[in-house]
């Protein structure tokens, strides 16, 4: 019973808002109560999570699991933003230069490694994936568009050169629009099927 | 307003279409079309990983802070419930990791589901399935440690991420996990392209909710979208062709 309620529910819910999106001015009023609601929801989840997070380290430090260290970290990190952000305002100035001191070099230092990171992996690609058309193409590209990107031939005025980078520029992005419309595809077949029932990703 | 009424009729058509096959498939008594390796692959590593009684990280992924708002998660979700079935009664039960409350919630429902079904629900902790961080470099920094408890076996990427996890991904293959990893984000699929032998490429993401479901429902949801992508094919070189020939 409460399976079928939850199907039903999901499927009129989805139901609504398509029709309701083709149907714009009519349903309107609809999609917006409707959005106000997931709204609220999406909310008291995200509330749900955060308390989620906190019992799962406040257990881990109360039984001494694994490398509790990091969790004594989280909830001091946590509760010491969380007290500012009470008492001074979410958007009062020093608590918003706090905030960002802390988290904008630590955004940056792991933008680093992942720079250095995917240096690595494009070399060690060909040990992984081993030399075939695939990975060489894909070595030769990124060759190509390291060096174009560098910006050497930006200040050639050749407009023949202009024109061959122009066109080298389109076609990653016509291999990209490729897959765009087969992930859209596929996210349609999905789509559907849980609209009609038959997929119930959300269901127990 | 043809744009949506054009939008309108094409999703009417993927729908009948979904039937019409649907139906064929199932008179036919027809066979998935196509069986993805990397998928394969996930089903032996994962039974060699319960046979070790290794433990078994799945990230969900979710709606990340500052991006726009994604479902596309909610794909992955078939995938832990297959995967969780299997290894529910293992010495070292799965962590589900998310990164919204939502994912969150659903995880430990499906989490739930299987552990009643399993006739076990005693067995299932809290802490099985819990959120890690918000935005897309907490999620990462929550993660990282996760991999650090001992017993692992492999690790499972799919849903919403962005490239930064390509991190997690290199830290796991330094550790020799099995590493699996799907997303609906084109740049991370790239940077893990690099990183992870098992990798869903475009769609190839989409098609995991039908990960070991009745091959019927995989045989009719393929032709769906073959049939799609040759119509979409033909428009584009007609509409080119007209656009050549100066007809708009």
């Amino acid at each position: 019973m409460r399976k079928t309620l939850s199907i039903l529910v999901a499927v009129l819910s989805a139901a609504v808002v398509l029709v309701g999106f083709f149907l714009q001015p009519l349903f309107s009023p609809v999609l917006h109560v409707l959005l106000r609601w997931g709204i609220i929801v999406g909310s008291m989840a995200t509330i749900v999570g955060i308390i989620n997070l906190l019992v799962t380290h406040i257990k881990r430090i109360r039984f001494k699991e694994g490398r509790f260290g990091f969790s004594i970290v989280v909830l001091i990190a946590f509760f010491a933003s969380f007290l500012a952000a009470l008492i001074l305002g979410v958007d009062n100035e020093i608590y918003t230069q706090w905030l960002s001191a802390i988290q904008v070099p630590i955004e940056v230092s792991l933008l680093a490694l992942i720079a250095l990171t995917l240096t690595y992996a494009g070399v060690n690609f060909f040990r992984l994936r081993g030399w075939n058309a695939l990975s060489i193409s894909f070595g030769i590209s990124a060759i190509v568009f390291l060096v174009l990107e560098i910006g050497f031939f930006r200040s050639n005025t050749n407009p023949a050169v202009a024109e061959l980078i122009n066109f080298i520029h389109l076609i990653p992005l016509s291999g990209g629009r490729g897959i765009l419309i087969g992930m859209a595809l596929g996210a349609l077949v999905v789509g559907i099927r849980v609209l009609i029932g038959v997929e119930r990703p959300y269901g127990e | 307003m043809i744009e949506r009424y054009l939008a309108a009729g094409f999703i009417v058509l993927a729908a009948i279409l979904l039937l019409v096959y649907g139906i064929l498939a199932h008179r036919k008594n027809a066979s998935p079309l196509r069986r993805l390796p990397q998928l394969q692959a996930l089903e032996l590593a994962h039974n060699l990983n319960l046979e070790q009684g290794n433990k078994l990280v799945y990230l969900a992924g979710g709606h990340l802070f500052g991006e726009q708002v994604t479902l596309n998660s909610l794909v992955s979700l078939p995938l832990l419930r297959k995967l969780t079935t299997q290894s529910v009664l293992s010495d070292r039960p799965p962590i589900v990791l998310s990164a919204d409350g939502q994912m969150d919630i659903l995880s430990r429902m499906i989490l739930a589901g299987v552990y009643e079904d399993a006739l076990v629900p005693n067995l299932l902790y809290k802490d099985y399935s819990h959120t890690t961080g918000g935005s897309r470099f907490s999620y990462l920094a929550g993660c990282l440690p996760e991999l650090f408890w001992d017993h692992i076996g492999m690790l499972v990427m799919a849903g919403h991420f962005q490239p930064e996890m390509v991190l997690l991904a290199d830290l796991s293959a330094r550790k020799d996990y099995f590493t699996f990893a799907g997303s609906d984000s084109i740049a991370a699929q790239a940077a893990l392209f690099t990183t992870t032998g098992h990798v869903l490429v475009g769609e190839e993401f989409f098609s995991l909710p039908l990960y070991g479901k009745n091959p019927h429902k995989t045989h009719a949801s393929l032709k769906t979208q073959d049939f799609l992508r040759v119509l979409i094919i033909v428009v584009v070189i007609v509409a080119s062709l007209l656009k050549l020939l100066g007809v708009f």
